[in-house]
């Protein structure tokens, strides 16, 4: 897939991006489109706790280079792409809402929060170019990008309020959604955007980590911090046999026993009461989709990934800690690496990007000192596979 | 000689009738019959029971469903509603039995089995691997020098530390040796999530499960669905253990990266900003 000179095998590692952030990376996107303005290349946007947002050309064969950057006053939360590729909109723990304009080189502030912004979405719908950004204030808001003004509710004074503080939120051509702090799912309609079409307890019984709406129907995948990815339908009844949620990011223990080591685990405890070989239980850091299959890939804090079929129920591909060079799940004690915090299709699908870096899951204690080179953040580049995307033929 | 009679006694195994294929378990014979006989041709849908893949295929693909699949001449039809062993007609089971009491060789062994309770595996906890989980527990408990339960895990009236080895079948099933350690400074404790009222041994397993689902801290109660796999409440947090705040929120309370500081502009301090204005040149 990349270049005919590289003639790389799978063995070979993936990629890595020149001079990544220095801290870790909260989020990162490729641009929807290749726009003129990029000089013909796939960029990717990195937002990081370093306060900056950082612009990398990324040429097919995995070549890479900086192109721009533009700070908050504090860690960036998260970014999204305008739907043209010509401009990038981040939020932070600064409250800020900013627009970087590729063609300008300047990043203005459109509006702010009271508190961190912690999801950003742009939504081009109906003619009408929106930005939703949702903070722990439990606002959500409409900015209409092209007007540079607010949109509220006729008659209302302010913002949407959410129940909670929001934690991920995505969207697609038909509905938002919103995961918040109180485990509630907040689902919102285009032609009603001011009220919550769907207000209901997430169907995964652990903190929301990540949600992911399919590209072209009204469902989402939801992740949590316990390993668990769940499949939802919205608007059918909560019991409706379509939906159904799936463990990963999980390792068996091999021992047996109670793990001595920093990570957590889940016990089984059989018929008997006998205490059976348990799990390392991950959380689901991020969930990507191909637009084109409606495949999706979960990206864990264990620092595996995989690509999964979210209809066809089945797993695609597993990139394990091994083949990732990041950790060993196998080996005795097992070695797992640095999370992956994010994960990005370029915008045809040839370039998958996975981001390796500290997700705060283990608080201080997990924070990479100097002498762990191994664990800094760090964004790789891997060639796409078709069989890794495509759904299986039955 | 009793033993010997024992090994050679004569188990009916779970049986397909589509197909008439034996199975070890009846979990297995409901996967084959799901995934054999009834999956839908047009989706990748499996259903229950043939019943099932009829109303599926009229209300979902507005179709009448093909016969069944990979079934044995004439048990193909929709008629019959079959899961697993029930629903299997009597003379097709009374014939299924004769014939393998025949292949097993004696008709008079498979009768002193009827005369024979079957054994059952389920209900009685050998005395041995209850005393390797207690005094697992103790170890745990031991060196925590934490001789008692948190107050969200199975209340001390089921579980007294003075406990004698002897303990009987009371033993609460599936229960793992408390592993919960003090929490780590950074993460504040749990809430104590259990109402005192549930303390006691008499409420039942499934209020303890609503309770837990209702209850902001991770409940170890569903481990009375025997092979569930149980989540213990986090050691050190792989599994986040905050449940008022996500991993991203703590961090950004840290001081290096305080979003809620009055004093902005000196707490970032010199090093953040020298920092930040040399990665950006270094960057740019």
């Amino acid at each position: 897939m990349f270049g005919s000179q590289i003639n790389r095998t799978a063995q070979q590692p993936d990629m890595a991006l020149a001079s990544p952030p220095p801290d870790s990376i909260s989020k990162m996107m490729f641009a929807p489109v290749i726009s003129p303005l990029a000089g013909g290349t796939d960029i990717l946007a990195v937002g990081s706790w370093d306060n900056n947002v950082r612009l990398y050309a990324v040429r097919n064969d995995g070549q890479s280079e900086p192109r721009a950057m533009y700070s908050h006053d504090k860690p960036v939360l998260d970014l999204c792409w305008h739907s043209d590729g010509t401009k990038v909109y981040s939020g932070g723990c600064d409250g800020a809402v900013k627009c970087f304009d590729l063609a300008t080189g300047q990043a203005t502030t459109l509006h702010t929060h009271d508190k961190p912004v912690k999801c950003v979405a742009f939504v081009n719908t109906g003619g009408q170019q929106i930005l939703v950004s949702a903070g722990w204030d439990k606002q959500l808001r409409y900015w209409d990008v092209n007007n540079n003004r607010a949109i509220i509710r006729p008659g209302s004074s302010g913002p949407v309020m959410l129940s909670d503080r929001p934690y991920a939120m995505d969207h697609n051509g038909q509905i938002l959604v919103i995961g918040t702090a109180d485990r509630m799912i907040h689902t919102f309609r285009w032609s009603d955007p001011f009220t919550s079409a769907v207000s209901r307890d997430s169907p995964l019984r652990w903190q929301t980590k990540v949600i992911k709406c399919f590209p072209s129907i009204e469902a989402y995948a939801i992740g949590s911090i316990e390993g668990r990815v769940g499949v939802h339908y919205p608007f059918m009844p909560m019991d409706d046999k379509i939906s159904y949620s799936f463990k990963c990011h999980r390792h068996d223990l091999s021992n047996g026993g109670v793990p001595q080591g920093i990570v957590n685990h889940a016990t089984t405890v059989s018929h008997n009461g006998a205490i059976l070989p348990s799990q390392y239980v991950f959380a689901v850091n991020d969930i990507c989709f191909h637009k084109e299959y409606e495949t999706f890939c979960t990206a864990g804090s264990d620092g595996a990934i995989t690509f999964w079929d979210g209809m066809g129920r089945t797993k695609l591909k597993g990139m394990t800690l091994k083949e990732l060079n990041n950790g060993d799940s196998e080996s005795k004690p097992p070695q797992f690496g640095s999370p992956v915090t994010s994960c990005a299709f370029n915008s045809n699908h040839t370039i998958f990007a996975y981001a390796f870096s500290y997700d705060w899951s283990k608080g201080h204690m997990g924070v990479p000192t100097a002498n762990q080179p191994n664990l800094a953040p760090r964004i790789m580049l891997h060639p796409v596979k078709q069989e890794e995307v495509q759904k299986k033929k039955k | 000689m009793g033993r010997k009679k024992k090994t050679q006694v004569f188990v009916l195994k779970p049986w397909c009738w589509y197909c008439e294929r034996e199975f070890e378990d009846d979990k297995v014979l409901l996967q084959h019959q799901k995934s054999k006989h009834f999956k839908c041709q047009l989706c990748p849908r499996k259903l229950n029971t043939a019943g099932g893949l009829m109303v599926h295929s009229q209300q979902v693909h507005k179709t009448e469903p093909e016969p069944l699949t990979n079934t044995l001449p004439g048990r193909d039809s929709f008629d019959v509603e079959i899961f697993g062993m029930e629903g299997v007609p009597t003379n097709a089971l009374a014939e299924w039995k004769a014939r393998k009491e025949t292949e097993a060789g004696s008709v008079a062994l498979a009768a002193a089995a009827a005369a024979h309770r079957p054994r059952h595996a389920y209900t009685v906890i050998p005395e041995a691997d209850l005393q390797a989980a207690l005094a697992q527990h103790r170890a745990l408990m031991a060196k925590r020098n934490n001789p008692l339960p948190l107050p969200n895990y199975p209340p001390p009236a089921f579980y007294p530390p003075g406990m004698p080895p002897g303990f009987p079948n009371a033993y609460p099933m599936g229960m793992p040796p408390p592993t919960m350690p003090p929490m780590p400074g950074f993460l504040p404790p749990f809430p104590p999530a259990m109402p005192p009222a549930l303390a006691s041994p008499s409420v039942d397993r499934t209020a303890l499960r609503s309770v837990g689902l209702s209850s902001p801290a991770p409940t170890p109660q569903r481990q009375s669905m025997a092979p569930e796999v149980v989540v213990l409440p986090p050691k050190d947090g792989t599994i986040w253990p905050d449940v008022e705040a996500s991993p991203a929120e703590k961090r950004a309370q840290q001081p290096r990266y305080r979003y809620q500081s009055p004093t902005e502009g000196l707490d970032q301090g010199d090093v953040a900003n020298g920092r930040k204005r040399k990665a950006a040149e270094d960057f740019l």
